[in-house]
């Protein structure tokens, strides 16, 4: 496979003009699918027999978790890159991946509340799945803060950077501690290895959130990544040379 | 005389002349240990439940106040910059720089610990736990406020942002070590979780002075 | 000493948005003595830092016999003595402990020879804060104009200083470069230095 057709994206200009070419192709398919996702969960899916209707919160609990944590491991992913290859791009994709995540870990334990006040009468619950999502928003108001508190921007980015590689890889330890640490979580609806236990009716809609609030994600990433990246390269030659191309 | 070990017996002596940050951490340590019989309640049976959590939390805050210690007054005073600048590695300065951190701050820490715990009713081979725990949390711990403060030396009030670094990282630690303690007491073995707590002080020798020594320069830029 | 030669090639850094400094080249080899002159504020701690490899530059390179020093920094480190804006010197410690910690080579004798010259014989046994100002600044002085090695980097070594010892200074200095080694210091002062070779203006 030809790795040097993709390198040529980690130089700032070429990523831009990827990010603003191809962000409506994430994003409206993104929104899309969570229409037609919310749909099928909130309308078509049957009544659980156990919960009732209050199940259908499993539709937006799931996929925010769910992108919660990937989006963490894509930022540290990019951190990593950043540190190494000393790329802006990296950084500005790390950057504005964080307050995304964030924010959907904010949803996913709001969700997580909202589901538990008529499953298991209170709304917060000390498990391991709520704590773990609990401690990873901490991960990621750290790194804001972090990236916030320290002026020189590129400081800011190699020392938040360090600390997203150290919470990843922290990451397992601190779920495996929690889990370990006793449980009253459901078993996951959704495993790779063995087929769910959910019905088939209540299952598809809930693919189709996760996909669709995953291309959303990476489409706002698209904008907010390229927002990001001409912070950083404002003095460049190319963003001259793209505003008189566009000016004209 | 290798330079490594010169450092190491440096900066003991340096913490020596700094005893008043030592017994900063000591005092935080007893008076977070003695606020739970003194507003909760002195039950023998209660006080026994919670000495594990109380051990665990009571570390984790001496360990937040001294933090700053280990590497702003190096930053200062120019000695870090010489460090980064000298042709011996970094890592391995950085590694006795926290282990001497280490013996100072923690070990005051393991003895005080004894005595808190037979004041929480604690006997026998339990206490051995108890100091045993303090002793293998408290590595973990001095490399995870090391990492912090060494990502945080260019901030000018790190105060909260060093706890929110830090107790995400230290919850393992947390429950863990309490676990332990807790497991003694009531009899069942413990084993399991001091394989844990030496799995991460390991993992936290290894990892934790090349991250710090790494975030030192990035510090220094 | 082998003959050494330091390069740096279209340096350009940036601080918070303000530029410090911008297209430095220059080369210098043993035997040269650079002194860095501008007013306060107009980069020169910020090109040396540059220099020493503390700080990234944006853009261009600093070469130490042809090898950037990103490639091999202890290589670069083996050879240079850096003196900062801050002393680096450990406040609790006395000056004897604080030169005989020596993360550099230490000749001895060497050593005691500065600390003579710079009239601190007397000061040995002291603790650092309760040094002056001035004989703080000469401690740091001696452990970097006593080292042995090849390359000094010496931020504003003159402020503070009686005549006396920016004498001393000076002759180290030019003892130093007669035998091969190359000197940058740093200036905001008008009047000439005797020892420099070259010099570079910043701030115009």
């Amino acid at each position: 496979m030809n790795f040097k057709r993709f390198y040529k994206y980690g130089s700032p200009p070429n990523y831009f003009r990827l990010c603003l070419k191809y962000e409506n192709w994430f994003t409206v398919p993104g929104c899309l699918l969570i229409i037609i996702g919310c749909y099928g969960g909130l309308f078509l899916a049957p009544p659980d027999y156990q919960m009732g209707d209050a199940f259908r919160i499993i539709y937006f609990h799931v996929p925010s978790a769910y992108l919660s944590m990937s989006a963490y491991a894509y930022m540290a992913l990019a951190a990593l890159v950043g540190i190494v290859w000393r790329s802006n791009v990296a950084f500005s994709v790390a950057k504005s991946i964080a307050p995304f995540g964030a924010s959907f870990t904010f949803l996913a334990l709001v969700t997580g509340m909202l589901w538990g006040k008529p499953m298991w009468g209170t709304a917060w619950v000390w498990d391991a799945r709520l704590t773990s999502e609990f401690i990873l928003l901490l991960l990621y108001l750290g790194y804001i803060l972090l990236h916030a508190s320290i002026r020189e921007q590129k400081k800011a980015d190699r020392a938040s950077s360090v600390l997203a590689i150290v919470g990843v890889i922290n990451l397992p330890i601190i779920h495996y501690s929690v889990v370990w640490w006793n449980t009253l979580h459901q078993a996951s609806t959704i495993s790779k290895l063995s087929s769910p236990s959910i019905a088939g009716e209540m299952l598809w809609p809930l693919l189709v959130m996760i996909f669709g609030y995953g291309l959303f994600f990476w489409g706002v990433i698209c904008r907010s990544g390229a927002t990001e990246l001409l912070k950083r390269e404002k003095r460049s030659n190319w963003i001259k040379e793209y505003v008189e191309e566009y000016q004209s | 005389m290798n330079i490594y070990l010169k450092t190491f017996v440096r900066e003991i002596k340096v913490s020596m002349k700094r005893w008043s940050d030592i017994l900063t951490g000591v005092i935080m340590f007893v008076l977070v240990a003695i606020i739970f019989p003194l507003t909760v309640g002195s039950d023998q049976m209660f006080l026994i439940k919670i000495i594990g959590p109380v051990m665990l939390l009571s570390a984790l805050l001496a360990s937040l106040i001294s933090m700053q210690n280990i590497f702003k007054p190096d930053f200062l005073n120019g000695s870090l910059e010489q460090l980064a600048l000298s042709h011996h590695s970094l890592n391995g300065l950085i590694l006795m720089k926290i282990l001497s951190y280490w013996a100072t701050s923690s070990l005051p820490l393991v003895v005080v610990s004894i005595f808190i715990a037979s004041t929480y009713y604690v006997t026998g081979l339990s206490l051995g736990v108890v100091v045993a725990t303090v002793l293998l949390s408290s590595t973990t711990l001095v490399n995870i406020s090391a990492l912090a403060a060494a990502l945080t030396l260019s901030v000018r009030y790190p105060g909260a942002l060093m706890t929110l670094i830090l107790f995400p990282l230290s919850l393992p630690i947390l429950i863990f070590g309490s676990k332990a303690i807790e497991y003694s007491i009531v009899g069942i073995d413990s084993s399991g979780p001091f394989y844990f707590l030496t799995g991460m002080m390991l993992l936290s020798f290894s990892l934790g002075p090349i991250a710090t020594a790494f975030a030192i320069r990035i510090s220094l830029d | 000493m082998n003959r050494n030669f330091l390069q740096l090639d279209s340096l350009e850094l940036y601080r918070e948005d303000h530029l410090i400094f911008t297209d430095i080249s220059f080369q210098i080899e043993s035997g040269d003595h650079m002194v860095i002159r501008g007013v306060n504020g107009s980069g020169k701690t910020s090109l040396i830092r540059t220099i020493c490899g503390l700080t990234q530059a944006d853009k261009g390179k600093v070469l130490w016999n042809g090898a950037s020093i990103d490639e091999s920094l202890f290589n670069y480190y083996e050879q240079l003595s850096y003196l900062g804006h801050k002393n680096g010197l450990i406040p609790e410690l006395t000056l004897d402990e604080n030169l005989d910690y020596g993360i550099g080579q230490i000749d001895k004798d060497g050593q005691d020879q500065v600390i003579d010259g710079f009239r601190l014989g007397d000061l040995r046994e002291s603790l650092i804060q309760n040094l002056s100002n001035g004989e703080s600044r000469k401690t740091a002085l001696s452990r970097v104009v006593s080292s042995k090695k090849p390359l000094w980097v010496l931020d504003e070594p003159y402020a503070n200083l009686d005549s006396n010892s920016i004498n001393y200074l000076n002759n180290r200095i030019g003892d130093h470069i007669s035998t091969g080694g190359i000197v940058i210091t740093s200036t905001n002062r008008d009047d000439s230095i005797t020892t420099k070779t070259t010099e570079l203006l910043l701030g115009s």
